[in-house]
């Protein structure tokens, strides 16, 4: 599947571009440059318009996720269930700091309340969720990923 | 206090997937008995105004958080749209994101049908072709239910082109959200679903005025259509003996914190947070003892005596304004610095960056909240904080950044004014 066939398969109106940047996103991973590009080009728009879609959405990526996609909920329920001490041991576990610039390898990043919250603390790990996860059990969580 | 269950009556008893356990439980009746009525000539009218009296004097409010009459909503929309002859929209708001509420996912996940039944019933008396229901995009399960559901209400002949025999049909699209807090609100929707960038719009005018595509457009949320139907089946008297005081019907409250058991549960509204927070959710968790609770999201610290306020969408003494009706009960455990953390969090990661006083104002909030945590709070940044509160309350573009200021106001409002004098860095 390359890009021009996911292109061709939405007609080029304007309530299209969620759908497709979401087809597109599920594809590759996430939407490159030249895709961002080409995408515009099809809709007859800026691609600066494009860029600003997928940067206010938060499934949307513009850049290549890392392999190691980590997101531990801070929302009021799971701080309370005591999600801060999960992820001070995941940061301890691989030795990154939460929220900072990503690397190829891992991205570790706190996350707003998902509506998981009667199954708190979440950690989802590249997609995966994890519920009621105690600080004990990170190492072994973490172990299946490497 | 038992739980009245009205919308939630079928929830857990019959099977999201299956159609057939919808029906054997009176499902679609009402969408039928509306349609046979509107075939008879004369019946046209008089059915579809009936409709539109039934939720106008049952004092429906928008169940989305700001309590809007739905009548009055549809009325508005209804008439512009005669008059401008332009199509009507409407667009079903499950982008559900405030932080520890989870209604309309369990709402969409137990029962889908009702949902589906209840939109039937608003497209054909608002005379609306075209029905978005915009999800939430983080919501898989949920989205795959939901067009299961539909493709299979098109099956059996409840929407799409055949429905009792009329020619014309109503037309779903689900369409699933891009992600975010901001989306919920419903002009970023409409900008949305329009292929822009999510930012809210400046209001007026409203979308039952001019929204999607500049035609009138009514957005309602997920609870506020599950209301319909059991109101049709109900009549109006009967709708509004359920709850005390002039907000009338139920409510679903999403109870999360340090309660024995948490979950969604249905309630007349009026009822008192000690009958939900002492009585199903069965109180504290043993060894602990509970420091306040928080309706709403963005509500007032209540404890003691409090407890025993209504709630209602009412404004006035004694009364708790319900909001999305999302209840976090806090025990005497958690530190308030963690929650200010988290909520600061929360609005700085969400803010849409489009008017500056948000974008900013919510980062030196979570830079502050940040230092509060680690006990580096230094002497400017408690001189800041009233004014970006300020700031933020008198000047954001949308709702957004006066939701923003709440935690720190409630803060100050329950700790009192030297909360953070008495934390600053210790030289």
């Amino acid at each position: 599947m390359t890009i021009q066939k996911i292109l061709l398969s939405f007609k080029p109106e304007k309530e299209n571009i969620l759908p497709l940047l979401q087809k597109v996103n599920i594809y590759f991973g996430y939407i490159s440059k030249d895709s961002t590009y080409k995408i515009a080009e099809y809709f007859g728009i800026a691609p600066a318009k494009i860029y600003g879609i997928i940067t206010a959405s938060e499934i949307l990526k513009s850049e290549k996720p890392s392999q190691l996609e980590i997101a531990v909920c801070t929302g009021p329920h799971c701080t309370i269930k005591g999600s801060g001490e999960v992820l001070k041991e995941i940061e301890k576990y691989l030795s990154v700091k939460a929220d900072r610039q990503a690397n190829e390898r891992i991205n570790l990043k706190t996350m707003s309340c998902n509506g998981h919250c009667l199954a708190g603390p979440i950690v989802i790990i590249n997609g995966n969720i994890h519920e009621n996860v105690k600080p004990a059990e990170v190492d072994d969580i973490l172990k299946d990923y490497f | 206090m038992q739980e009245t269950k009205i919308i939630t009556k079928l929830c857990g008893e019959i099977d999201p997937f299956s159609i057939e356990s919808y029906i054997s439980r009176g499902g679609y009746q009402q969408l039928l008995t509306y349609l046979k009525n509107i075939k008879t000539k004369k019946g046209k009218l008089k059915s579809r105004k009936r409709i539109m009296k039934i939720v106008k004097e049952s004092g429906l409010c928008g169940r989305g958080g700001a309590g809007f009459p739905t009548g009055e909503k549809w009325r508005i929309a209804y008439k512009k749209a005669k008059k401008s002859q332009k199509p009507l929209y409407l667009i079903i708001n499950g982008d559900e994101s405030q932080p520890g509420t989870f209604k309309d996912r369990f709402l969409m996940k137990k029962n889908p049908h009702l949902i589906i039944e209840g939109i039937a019933i608003v497209a054909h008396v608002l005379g609306c072709k075209k029905v978005f229901i915009y999800i939430n995009g983080t919501f898989k399960e949920e989205l795959e239910i939901m067009r299961q559901a539909v493709t299979v209400a098109v099956k059996h002949k409840f929407l799409g082109s055949k429905t009792a025999g009329r020619k014309e049909g109503i037309k779903i699209k689900i369409v699933q959200g891009a992600g975010g807090y901001i989306y919920g609100e419903e002009t970023t929707l409409i900008n949305s679903l329009e292929g822009n960038r999510g930012e809210p719009k400046i209001k007026p005018p409203f979308p039952p005025r001019s929204g999607y595509n500049n035609a009138p457009t009514v957005v309602n949320n997920i609870e506020t259509i599950a209301n319909i139907v059991p109101l049709l089946e109900m009549g109006v008297e009967k709708y509004q003996k359920l709850s005390k005081g002039n907000s009338t019907g139920t409510k679903l409250f999403s109870v999360s914190g340090s309660v024995k058991n948490p979950g969604v549960f249905e309630f007349p509204l009026g009822v008192t947070l000690r009958d939900i927070v002492y009585g199903v959710c069965g109180g504290i968790e043993k060894g602990k003892r509970l420091a306040f609770v928080q309706v709403g999201g963005t509500g007032d610290f209540l404890s003691g005596k409090q407890l025993d306020y209504r709630l209602t969408y009412e404004e006035g003494k004694q009364k708790i304004p319900v909001g999305l009706g999302s209840i976090l009960v806090v025990d005497k455990n958690v530190a308030i610095e963690d929650l200010i953390l988290s909520w600061s969090q929360f609005y700085a990661r969400e803010s849409c960056g489009k008017c500056t006083p948000c974008r900013e104002g919510t980062y030196q909030l979570l830079k502050i909240a940040e230092r509060l945590k680690e006990k580096k709070l230094m002497e400017r940044d408690y001189e800041n904080i009233e004014d970006i509160i300020e700031v933020l309350e008198q000047t954001s573009l949308c709702p957004f950044g006066s939701f923003a200021a709440q935690p720190w106001k409630k803060v100050i409002k329950s700790y009192g004014e030297d909360f953070f004098t008495k934390r600053k860095r210790k030289k």
